[in-house]
């Protein structure tokens, strides 16, 4: 007889997020926090499958970046059938892992933050989403909207379909690029380029005035990871890790992301679903580093590709090195874009671009295996152990919003001491609150693309743990 | 071979839907039935309306969109009209009013563009139509390929 099994309430909403921030005895703001109040489970519910699942499995966690866990899930079952995949499958792997970053670029900076920069912190909660931006200055949102569908494009036509591709398999991918395809993708190149390097040129003006949001938007000493190539040059797919400390000096060089439980921790608190990240040699809380776009510019010497590389030198004498303020997570997007863009053009020019050999077959040789990729929001890893049967036995992720979770508290922390005075909380403070949490592009920005509209609730709570005052917005 | 539709005064089928619910996949079964059937159409089929469909519908001469309703009389086939609306915030749910709005915003003018609806009933987790909407997705292909006979 049929069943229907009902789940309710559904936990797995679309980023439902919380601020609470404590006044301590002298009236000044004691403790400001970032709770994440969905639960996901996706290592659990995986146990018992095939390995070779993982991939499209794993995918579904995300409908912004489903193809970083659809990469960093194949390289973990790369590492379980113990193959090397054919140069020319890590070359498209790479192309796809590009778009995926181009379109969840655009997505962040024109669809979620343009609102606050280019009509202001304090402009009318009402105005402030792409679509207000579209009335105040269409070039820019139709900039917006093109970047983003180039990503998507590229990604359609690697992988069959815009979200959840399924084309990148365990020992590869499962078919080679054609020169039609390759053409199509490079004819949508210089359209990108010109977006962008209006964009960027929009972007520097708009710098002036934001000088309290630079001052006080996540802007910090803490360390900086992500992958690199090695030697120093800017990396998303491959390769070892590095940490750089606030100075930039190179903290760790080297690092294999297999060896990770050696040198980060976890620690689940009690107020949030979502664990924070540490790097264990400074242990916790003292570990805390920044991952993504920002902290990948803070690690390497250069891009590698000239555009980028031009301007991340003009962004490093505007603002240092290392980049301490994680307002620059934007500007940092957007270098992050020029790389792609270029990077992708040299791909499809390698000689071998259209090579046949895309994929390595094999049983499984190894019952553990780690993958690790630059998302958009950082180093994304999965971690899963198999039983002799290739069955899924554990599993463990770190995504980027992890690795984050202490300092975007720590910027929650600093902003609203920054903003909110006399303790009574302006709707500009709230959109300041949130702002900090939105440079950071968390993954639950599900929930933050309703820019201005965010389901937030901030509390303020005296000494004596009294409510003082509270401003809720509901979605 | 798969390609990225590229759109030059030529009609726009946007069939939108859930295709893993069921009858959700209305809009885009009918979609695909256009898309064998009128080759001189681009058919584009999607999820949801979101604001990146806005450049492909700039360049149409006519715009259909084919949703499922749950709002209407069991069998009629809908066709209206679209209008023009401002989106007050963004969303997850754009209407193809919206969309319309919001592509003028950005690109001025924008094409006629009719909405084609039928009433489903179903929406359990099957990648499959129910009969009566695989008939209702024939009805809704043959409504849309009329109008857009009638604008060449």
């Amino acid at each position: 007889m049929a069943q229907k099994i009902v789940i309710d309430p559904v936990t797995r909403i679309e980023g439902h997020a919380k601020v609470t921030v404590q006044i301590g005895d002298d009236g000044k703001i004691a403790d400001a926090r970032l709770h994440i109040t969905q639960l996901r489970g996706f290592e659990k519910f995986c146990e018992n499958r095939p390995f070779y699942e993982m991939p499209s499995l794993m995918a579904r966690i995300c409908g912004i970046c489903p193809v970083s866990h659809l990469i960093a899930s194949s390289k973990a079952c790369d590492a379980i059938l113990g193959v090397n995949i054919p140069a020319n499958a890590a070359r498209l792997r790479r192309i796809l892992n590009l778009a995926q970053i181009l379109q969840s670029h655009a997505l962040s900076v024109f669809h979620l933050s343009s609102p606050d920069l280019l009509l202001g912190m304090d402009s009318p909660a009402e105005k402030r989403h792409l679509f207000g931006v579209a009335e105040a200055a269409p070039e820019v949102a139709r900039d917006g909207i093109r970047l983003r569908q180039i990503g998507q494009q590229i990604i359609e036509l690697l992988g069959g379909k815009r979200i959840h591709p399924a084309w990148v398999v365990p020992g590869g991918v499962s078919a080679p690029l054609t020169a039609e395809k390759r053409d199509q993708i490079q004819a949508m190149l210089p359209d990108g380029f010109a977006a962008l390097q209006r964009t960027l040129d929009a972007f520097r003006g708009l710098l002036q005035r934001f000088p309290e949001e630079m001052e006080s938007f996540a802007n910090f000493p803490s360390l900086f990871l992500g992958l690199t190539d090695g030697a120093g040059k800017l990396e998303h797919y491959d390769g070892p890790l590095r940490v750089v400390g606030a100075d930039g000096n190179v903290v760790a060089n080297g690092l294999r992301p297999e060896d990770y439980p050696k040198y980060l921790g976890e620690v689940a608190e009690n107020d949030s679903y979502l664990k924070s990240a540490y790097y264990r040699p400074l242990g916790y809380p003292d570990g805390i580093y920044r991952v993504g776009p920002l902290a990948r510019l803070n690690l390497v010497t250069h891009c590698g590709t000239p555009r980028a590389d031009h301007e991340l030198g003009a962004l490093r004498t505007f603002a240092g090195s290392p980049l301490l303020s994680s307002f620059h997570y934007h500007h940092a997007r957007l270098i992050e874009m020029l790389h792609v863009l270029e990077r992708i053009g040299e791909l499809l020019a390698h000689p071998d671009i259209l090579s046949p050999h895309v994929r390595a077959f094999s049983e499984p040789n190894c019952e553990e295996g780690v993958g690790m990729a630059e998302a958009p929001r950082g180093t994304l890893l999965h971690h899963y152990k198999v039983d002799r049967n290739g069955l899924m036995q554990w599993a463990n992720l770190m995504i980027a919003t992890g690795h984050n979770n202490l300092a975007m508290n720590r910027g929650v922390m600093q902003t609203a001491s920054y903003f909110v005075r006399d303790g009574k909380l302006s709707e500009g403070a709230l959109n300041r609150v949130e702002a900090v949490v939105r440079a950071f592009d968390p993954c639950l920005s599900c929930s933050t693309h309703a820019a201005g509209q965010m389901p937030l609730r901030i509390e303020l709570i005296g000494p004596d743990g009294t409510l003082l005052d509270s401003v809720a917005r509901e979605s | 071979m798969k390609q990225p539709v590229t759109i030059s005064k030529r009609a726009l089928i946007i069939g939108f839907g859930n295709p893993l619910r069921e009858d959700d996949g209305l809009g885009w079964r009918a979609a695909e039935l256009i898309e064998s059937e009128q080759p001189d159409a681009a058919v584009i089929k999607c999820h949801q309306l979101t604001p990146e469909l806005a450049e492909a519908i700039s360049q149409a001469s006519l715009v259909i969109f084919l949703d499922a309703s749950m709002n209407q009389a069991p069998g009629e086939v809908s066709t209206q009209h679209i209008g023009r609306e401002n989106p007050q915030a963004l969303s997850h749910h754009l209407s193809p009013a919206q969309l319309m709005g919001f592509t003028e915003q950005l690109f001025g003018e924008t094409p006629r563009s009719f909405l084609i609806t039928c009433r489903i009933e179903n929406v359990g987790w099957s990648e499959e139509l129910s009969r009566r909407s695989q008939r209702s997705a024939e009805r809704m292909a043959a409504a849309a390929q009329a109008l857009v006979r009638e604008s060449s």
